[in-house]
């Protein structure tokens, strides 16, 4: 039985209102660019879903595809694709990642 | 000639990351900064671009790039555009980037 790794990538950013797929986890985070992405989030005391690319290399190839975004780590933001850790850090530093944030955990 | 010595194993000099490398064990090349900004001035003609190295190991670079071609666009659509000219390269000799994308207006304002 094949997975179907697309299927799952749609759901997880569906069923969860911040996803950031990343190398190692928000603790723990295996390289820069992913500490400094989840390290924004943290600072804003958001909860956010960390999926660890590192230790699913099957997801790590698809959520490329299905971003159209070569690189980790990408943000999800309310089922929407945000960027990489600079379009998040970008936001941030504009004063528009808190107000989208409240927006979408409002919901 | 000497086409029978056996492949040592591969050094990673001065490799201060704790993690493990970005999965790409099998993958040692480089790239230099050159070969970069060449890809970015051949896909948008008339771009400035500035290449730094941030791990002094050719593969994590940090691009500052100045585009006409960039008004109008979101930072999404700036680094699909970039994403685009190094579509050869990224994920493979290159691992990881930076990318600052803006026009020459942004530049000077």
């Amino acid at each position: 039985m094949s997975r179907d790794v697309m299927d799952e990538i749609k759901k997880e950013v569906a069923a969860n209102k911040v996803v950031l797929y990343m190398k190692g986890t928000a603790s723990a985070p295996r390289c820069g660019f992913s500490a400094r992405a989840s390290g924004i989030l943290r600072e804003l005391g958001v909860p956010f879903k960390d999926v660890d690319v590192l230790a699913d290399p099957e997801k790590w190839q698809a959520v490329k595809t299905f971003s159209e975004w070569p690189t980790i780590p990408q943000i999800y933001i309310g089922g929407e694709f945000i960027g990489g850790g600079d379009q998040l850090a970008e936001l941030n530093d504009k004063g528009e990642l808190q107000a989208l944030l409240d927006k979408v955990l409002e919901d | 000639m000497d086409d029978t010595t056996p492949a040592t194993g591969r050094q990673v000099a001065g490799e201060a990351e704790l993690a493990p490398r970005h999965g790409t064990a099998d993958d040692p090349r480089m790239i230099e900064p050159e070969d970069i900004a060449r890809r970015i001035e051949t896909a948008l003609p008339g771009a400035r671009v500035e290449v730094r190295d941030l791990t002094g190991t050719r593969d994590h670079y940090a691009l500052d790039v100045v585009s006409g071609g960039f008004v109008g666009l979101t930072s999404l659509q700036r680094h699909r555009a970039v994403h685009a000219a190094l579509r050869d390269v990224l994920g493979g000799a290159l691992h990881a980037i930076e990318i600052r994308a803006r026009t020459p207006d942004e530049v000077h304002s």
